[in-house]
């Protein structure tokens, strides 16, 4: 057993680092986290890596990892995960996984990857502050807004930008499609509405703009080779007016596929191999309630309508999520608290209910059983946003990073 | 008599060789007159686009040939115009409440001062001091804090033409562009501010960013963009047409004719330390003959930023000019560093002695 003579400060360095252990659960062990987040710290001052362990950081928690495995495990045991898992040197020795494009956030400018299964950050690039969105393309390149008009490239490997496309106005958010073409929005009204630069973002170029979008847009997503992005209405004849548009990402031919006329909402979305949910989220004044309608993705038709009840007539929606064969509500109580719900991919039946016991905002992302969520919305809470890692298999939650603090500990 | 003659006759021939002789002017003397105001513009643009993208090939061309003595390039380095601006550092974020709070309505209007973009770029080369960015909240579209909601116009011809100046811009680009926010709020009655600014989005699509003319432009180079005009959109020039449409006149007319401190030159007449204002004076120079009085160069210079009904100064509405603004009240200021709310006077922090805002003067005594 390490000794940290009874410093709480390195006690936490060394545990975020190596992955506190139980094993009894085989999992991340809360209690110790809880113990060293009772040191006075909301949560863990990462350590400033230098810069040369940035490449083989991630390889030394995981090998930390299974340092820890042997030590508790003994031999044999290790020996036997060894051989299931693979000998494979790139086991101990991988890349970070920010580089297959996963669970990626830009916080304030610093491009953060997130690892579930070490339930640890690493800054991996910088875009500008303004960035709310980054994706990672097929090479690892990061790309991100950079002001003041330009989507650009950082190169992780490079610590650098390698390339600037510039648009005619600001990018707002976008997204990465499988054939390397990036979706921009903006927030400018042009003379024929509002528009979505399409990138190449091989060729490192702008293709071209999509024009003719009614309004600004609420929520932005890729599936199956086609962008969704949902707009809502700012001038006078369509004020708040909801429009649901599809971009074939082959062509690149906008269509308007839904429109919701009346105000009262905003539409959040997801998407299911069959599916596409459009989330009615009631504004503040308007004394509505939530709901969910289901579009089937072949006949872009609504098929069917989830009320409230679904998820509890008391909690107001906040996000859904889809991946790993499920889906995943977020919601929050009359108090304010969250509520993260589990249901079948199709929501069709509730598996499980999670009272998360804070706030919560959106869904970063879910590996196995963890769910990566923020409390706060990045761009809007320079004072404080805190990421959440919730294991639905053991119910409760594992870990907490801090980001405020996190950006602290870079600037130091 | 005769000898008067003769020295009229003298007298005449000089000044008739003198208005003949061709001024000097850039790179090749006697070629031809200097337009000032066009070449103004010229060198404001140029500026604007070096600082944006870092590469100063094109002003220091233009230097070459316009000023090969370099007492332009003197004046320029001096006041940082070689010096790339770069982004505000996010080690103090603003402490700005969300556009989702309750502290808001629709019609607030935001004015700001900031620095590390084009738009700060650009009115850094006239405001010293005071407020440089302005923009009218839409609070209807705050629904989720992060979501753009300030309908503003800034810098946006950099990458082609520009079709599109006024657009929404966000939470985030307003508290990491900026280390002076006050929030004002319209005093009288302002129910119809929303219908307002939906009539501004009607009247905006496909404009262009200028406060001045430029070459090519539909008013004349330098001169300052009407405020009626539907095609050239600045910052503070939306929140103005907003109310403008509610037939309230937002704009604090006599701000730059009031004295800096009592007894002291007018606020106008700070605006010739700026960096637009000693290119102006250049061209200018360079315009008339050799042998034109100072005193009447300065003269023209000021009747073009003041005194004239139609100067720079009367035709803009700057972000100073709604701070100031006697129908505008200040809701709040949040200044880097400060907790919010920043309970001082804003106008110290601003450059401007305490009370410039908020004293007025009765229209007996401007």
């Amino acid at each position: 057993m390490i000794n940290f003579h009874g410093d709480p400060t390195k006690a936490a360095v060394w545990a975020d680092a190596m992955g506190q252990y139980d094993k009894t659960t085989r999992r991340p062990s809360v209690s110790r986290i809880s113990d060293i987040d009772d040191c006075g710290k909301e949560g863990l001052d990462l350590p400033k890596l230098p810069w040369f362990t940035k490449a083989v950081g991630s390889s030394f928690i995981r090998g930390g990892f299974y340092m820890r495995i042997f030590l508790v495990t003994g031999t044999r045991m290790f020996l036997f995960l060894f051989l299931l898992l693979g000998l494979r040197g790139d086991l101990l020795f991988a890349q970070s996984r920010h580089g297959r494009g996963e669970f990626l956030f830009v916080y304030w400018g610093t491009v953060i990857a997130v690892d579930p299964a070490s339930l640890s950050v690493q800054e991996v690039g910088f875009l500008s502050p303004t960035a709310s969105t980054v994706t990672a393309d097929a090479d690892g390149l990061l790309w991100g807004r950079l002001d003041p008009n330009y989507l650009a490239a950082w190169s992780p490997t490079e610590r650098r930008i390698v390339a600037r496309v510039p648009l005619r106005h600001k990018v707002y958010n976008h997204v990465l499609v499988k054939n390397g073409k990036a979706y921009v929005t903006h927030n400018a009204l042009t003379d024929e509405g509002f528009s979505v630069s399409v990138i190449d973002t091989e060729q490192k170029k702008l293709i071209h703009e999509i024009k003719g979008i009614g309004g600004l847009r609420t929520d932005l997503l890729e599936s199956g080779g086609f962008v969704y992005l949902a707009a809502r209405g700012v001038r006078q004849q369509d004020y708040l007016h909801l429009y649901l548009y599809r971009i074939d990402a082959e062509v690149d031919r906008l269509e308007e596929i839904y429109r919701y006329s009346q105000a009262g909402y905003y539409w959040l979305m997801a998407a299911s191999p069959q599916s596409l949910f459009i989330c009615y989220l009631a504004t503040a004044k308007s004394g509505l309630e939530d709901m969910i309608e289901v579009m089937d993705l072949d006949t872009l038709r609504i098929v069917r309508r989830i009320d409230s009840t679904f998820w509890g007539s008391d909690r107001r929606l906040v996000h859904l999520f889809q991946a790993s064969g499920r889906a995943l509500l977020l919601c929050r109580d009359v108090a304010g608290s969250g509520i993260l719900i589990e249901t079948d991919p199709e929501l069709t039946a509730v598996h499980r209910t999670f009272p998360l016991g804070s706030q919560a905002h959106r869904i970063l992302g879910v590996q196995e059983s963890v769910v990566m969520y923020f409390d706060s919305p990045l761009g809007a809470s320079p004072k404080g946003v805190t990421l959440h890692f919730y294991d639905t298999g053991a119910g409760k939650e594992v870990k907490r990073i801090d980001l405020p603090r996190l950006a602290e500990a870079r600037r130091e | 008599m005769k000898r008067v003659l003769v020295w009229l006759c003298i007298a005449g021939l000089v000044i008739g060789l003198t208005v003949c002789k061709q001024p000097l002017g850039p790179g090749d003397q006697g070629s031809g007159e200097v337009d000032a105001a066009a070449k103004t513009s010229e060198m404001i643009n140029l500026i604007v686009e070096s600082q944006a993208t870092g590469d100063f090939g094109e002003l220091e061309a233009m230097l070459a040939e316009d000023d090969p003595d370099g007492e332009l390039r003197q004046i320029l380095a001096e006041q940082g115009v070689f010096s790339v601006a770069t982004p505000k550092a996010l080690a103090e974020p603003l402490d700005l409440p969300l556009f989702t709070d309750n502290v808001y309505e629709n019609g607030d209007v935001l004015v700001s001062r900031g620095s590390g973009n084009q738009t700060a770029t650009m009115m850094s080369l006239i405001l010293l001091q005071g407020y440089s960015h302005a923009g009218i909240l839409n609070k209807d579209l705050a629904d989720e804090p992060d979501w753009a909601c300030i309908l503003s116009a800034d810098v946006d011809y950099l990458t082609g033409t520009g079709d599109a100046s006024v657009n929404y811009e966000t939470y985030g680009d307003w508290i990491t562009k900026n280390d002076v926010i006050t929030v004002l709020f319209h005093t009288g009655d302002h129910s119809g501010v929303g219908d307002a600014i939906r009539d501004i989005e009607v009247l905006s699509p496909g404009t262009i960013y200028a406060f001045m003319g430029y070459p090519g432009a539909v008013v004349g180079a330098f001169e300052p963009i009407p405020k009626g005009n539907d095609k050239y959109w600045y910052c503070s020039k939306v929140p103005w047409r907003v109310y403008e449409l509610l037939n309230e006149d937002i704009e604090d007319f006599w701000f730059y004719g009031q004295p800096v401190v009592p007894g002291g030159p007018q606020r106008w007449e700070l605006f010739k330390n700026s960096v637009i204002y000693k290119i102006y004076m250049f061209y200018l120079k360079l315009q008339h003959p050799w042998w034109w009085p100072m005193r009447w160069i300065i003269a023209e210079a000021d009747k073009d930023l003041w005194y004239d009904d139609e100067s720079i100064l009367k035709v803009l509405v700057s972000p100073d000019e709604l701070r100031a603004s006697p129908m505008l009240e200040r809701k709040f200021s949040v200044v880097a560093s400060f907790p919010y709310p920043y309970k001082g006077d804003d106008a110290p922090v601003l450059g401007w002695p305490e009370g410039t805002y908020t004293i007025h003067m009765d229209d007996g005594s401007r």
